[in-house]
């Protein structure tokens, strides 16, 4: 399940970059964080309480993190974990980079795995923020422009005539009282033999519908 | 209304033809449009999984004021159709709606196949045994459809 995932976005990623793939594929084989985590801003809190002294390791996380020598390799390799997974979902970026950028300062052992994805960090964000996810509005969108104006065509669900036919052979169009519409012809029959809607089985008589004019 | 057959019933045989349902076919008689050769598929996790049932459907004069008259032609050990195939299904009967259609029908049916309802019986043998013992009467429907059924 997992590793589907993983394919996918890598794929996806490759699509979407137009330069480097080479990088990222060797980018991607190092991390471990990729894994997706939906929320990477309560991840970073969890990591914060458990791993790390709290009062320190939260100003570290979330703010800036100048002070943060105090700090192991080991907390500073969680915090760019987070910024990896960040990319998955669209987050502000600017954070991320300066933290990272603090972390390299500091020369821990994992600096050149950490350094290596942060370059190619930067492009994607760059790239998510102007791709994808306009696309996927534009189609949600499309779709619901196209999908609404073919609805209108009104049918009786008794004899299957769309209010044109219903009109051009000289009936209307009623309503029920319980909002169901029906060609004049069907619904008084239907009434005189069921006395309730064809639809919904509401109790009905012959005064409970009018006309409806569109 | 005997001239010539009702546009809904046309409209309704040309979807059925264009759009079947899944493990559902309705072919109307080449002499009487109005009479269909039915076969539905059991539904799977049932115990009439596997078999192919034929059935029987008219659309009675008054279609669609009045429900479609169904028939299993095909045995089947089942409480809710009896030994001439009449089945108890509350669509075809009072609680039937002109807004109904061939197609909600079987798909009803299709559904009673899946979830046999022995306190509303019709066969009342099969229903007294599928209450008594109701591993064995679902070991019985799946012989009967194993021997009828194909």
């Amino acid at each position: 399940m997992i590793d589907d995932e993983k394919m996918e976005r890598d794929r996806a990623r490759r699509k979407r970059t137009n330069r480097g793939s080479s990088e990222e594929v060797v980018d991607l084989s190092f991390n471990p964080g990729r894994r997706g985590t939906n929320e990477p801003i309560v991840e970073e809190e969890i990591v914060a309480v458990n791993e790390a002294s709290t009062s320190v390791a939260i100003v570290d996380l979330t703010k800036d993190s100048n002070d943060s020598s105090i700090l192991s390799a080991d907390v500073v390799d969680l915090t760019e974990i987070n910024g990896t997974e960040d990319r998955d979902e669209v987050t502000p970026p600017k954070r991320s980079r300066r933290r990272k950028h603090t972390s390299q300062d500091m020369g821990s052992g994992n600096s050149v795995v950490i350094s290596s994805g942060d370059e190619t960090d930067d492009s994607d964000d760059l790239v998510l923020l102007n791709s994808p996810l306009p696309d996927e509005v534009n189609e949600r969108l499309a779709s619901c422009k196209t999908a609404s104006p073919p609805k209108k065509i009104i049918k009786c669900p008794i004899c299957y005539d769309d209010d044109a036919a219903i009109k051009a052979s000289g009936r209307r169009l009623v309503s029920t009282n319980c909002g169901h519409i029906f060609c004049e012809n069907c619904l008084k029959t239907s009434i005189s033999t069921q006395h309730k809607c064809p639809t919904c089985r509401k109790k009905l008589t012959m005064r409970q519908m009018h006309p409806i004019f569109l | 209304m005997s001239s010539g057959l009702p546009r809904r019933i046309i409209k309704e045989t040309q979807r059925l033809m264009t759009e079947p349902v899944s493990g559902i076919s309705a072919v109307p008689d080449e002499q009487n449009a109005r009479y269909f050769h039915v076969h539905i598929a059991g539904p799977k996790d049932s115990p009439f999984e596997g078999g192919n049932f034929k059935l029987e459907l008219f659309l009675p004069e008054d279609y669609p004021m009045a429900a479609p008259k169904v028939r299993f032609v095909t045995k089947i050990y089942h409480p809710n159709i009896d030994k001439l195939g009449r089945i108890c299904l509350d669509i075809l009967k009072d609680k039937w709606s002109p807004a109904l259609q061939i197609r909600t029908v079987l798909l009803s049916i299709q559904a009673l196949l899946s979830a046999p309802n022995p306190d509303d019986p019709l066969a009342n043998d099969v229903a007294e045994q599928w209450k008594m013992n109701e591993s064995k009467a679902i070991e019985t429907a799946r012989e009967w459809t194993r021997v009828h059924a194909h």
